[in-house]
């Protein structure tokens, strides 16, 4: 089933955060890491996650770093900041008072 | 294959110049081409463009380990498919990667490499004594950057070395050296000579540091010279030929001396402390360095005046 892109818009940036909570990831590592998390309800426009990660990182809520594959090819890597951690903190609460609001909306009878 | 990325660039350059916004389908170049186009800053673009290409790749190399039997050309296909709209990504790159960001960061680099050519031809060509070129001061310093080895007009400027003039009662190479404050302090060199109707002991030190833009200053008030026949040297104000021509005792009997700036370069100054009334009885004296308790201390041996 697709999700309705703006449901994945409101919540990406939370998402790549908490990929990012578990250790340092390059931008493919995350799709494929939020798809097998989800079991594959996210499938994100794979480009559009740089536009994020590139915003993230001005912003100084992530840092990143160069790292050669086993390919030989660099591959970019990107670290969460402990500006990012309270980003990331920020997001999870605003989450919970709209999960619950939406909650109480759907059960309300 | 870099001239047929070029005329492919070409073509797209062309095409959207044209105004087209090409719907068709995009090879993984033209994705690449169109999502990256937007950062003006040439070296951001390519470093994210790089990026990009890598996740391109990375796909590419994953469906076919999925779908050994997918060929080539189709997982490239699908590989960009999966990136989304080019147009719509280019956009939001565009907007986060802004131009003047990096070409304030590229003059921020330019800015560095002139400020240290800058210190470079500063030190090499326009300290006194740290030159390279045939300049009028070229004549003033030896090869060790001190000073008074030529032999100029102006008796001052041969103060230092040991000559035959009668009137030069010492010369001595000392070279003692001292750490305060993340600075070398050394005394170089020293000589005493007759004057007209008193003794004049000349000294010059030189204050090493790496860090430049302290260029090794010595302060003044913190120097004391003394004597074994308990006579104080008092540091008068003023540049150098002031003291040396004109100028009486000061009114408490101390004796008459000065320091005087005298050449650089750039990690290091050179100082010349100067004592014009020096006691014939002395047998040595001493300079100190200090706040209040010295920091550094350095003695000269008069006795070799009377060998």
């Amino acid at each position: 089933m697709k999700l309705d892109k703006g449901l994945m818009a409101g919540s990406s940036t939370m998402l790549v955060l908490t990929l990012l909570e578990s250790g340092d990831m390059y931008g493919y590592q995350m799709i494929e890491e939020l798809s097998r998390r989800s079991n594959q309800v996210f499938q994100m426009q794979e480009g559009t996650l740089y536009p994020i990660l590139h915003t993230l990182e001005k912003g100084k809520y992530l840092s990143s770093y160069e790292q050669q594959a086993p390919t030989g090819r660099m591959r970019k890597y990107y670290k969460l900041t402990r500006k990012g951690r309270e980003l990331l903190g920020e997001k999870k609460s605003e989450w919970e008072k709209f999960h619950s609001g939406v909650e109480a909306v759907l059960s309300f009878s | 294959m870099k001239q047929e990325e070029k005329k492919k660039s070409q073509r797209l350059e062309h095409q959207e110049n044209a105004g087209g916004r090409g719907q068709a389908r995009l090879d993984g170049f033209q994705w690449l081409y169109i999502a990256t186009r937007g950062i003006r800053f040439r070296p951001d673009r390519a470093a994210v463009r790089r990026e990009l290409e890598a996740h391109l790749e990375d796909k590419q190399a994953d469906l076919r380990r999925i779908f050994p039997e997918m060929s080539q050309e189709e997982a490239e296909r699908r590989a960009v498919e999966s990136m989304g709209d080019a147009w719509e990504v280019r956009k939001q790159l565009a907007k986060i990667h802004k131009p003047w960001l990096g070409y304030l960061w590229r003059l921020s680099q330019v800015l560095a490499v002139l400020a240290c050519l800058w210190l470079v031809s500063f030190g090499l060509f326009r300290g006194e004594d740290a030159y390279l070129g045939d300049d009028g001061y070229s004549e003033l310093w030896d090869v060790d950057n001190l000073p008074g080895t030529a032999v100029m007009g102006d008796q001052d400027d041969r103060r230092y070395l040991p000559g035959d003039d009668p009137n030069q009662l010492l010369a001595l190479e000392i070279g003692q050296t001292e750490h305060v404050g993340g600075q070398n302090v050394s005394l170089r060199r020293a000589a005493l000579w007759q004057g007209d109707d008193r003794r004049e002991l000349y000294l010059y030190l030189r204050v090493d540091t790496w860090r430049f833009w302290e260029r090794g200053v010595l302060r003044e008030e913190w120097m004391k010279v003394t004597d074994d026949r308990g006579n104080c040297y008092a540091l008068e104000e003023g540049n150098y030929y002031a003291l040396v021509t004109a100028g009486d005792p000061p009114e408490d009997g101390s004796r008459a001396s000065g320091l005087a700036w005298g050449g650089y370069g750039p990690f290091h100054s050179g100082y010349e402390v100067y004592l014009r009334d020096v006691d014939p009885e002395a047998r040595w004296i001493r300079l100190d360095y200090g706040p209040t308790q010295p920091l550094v201390s350095f003695t000269v041996e008069l006795k070799e005046e009377d060998q």
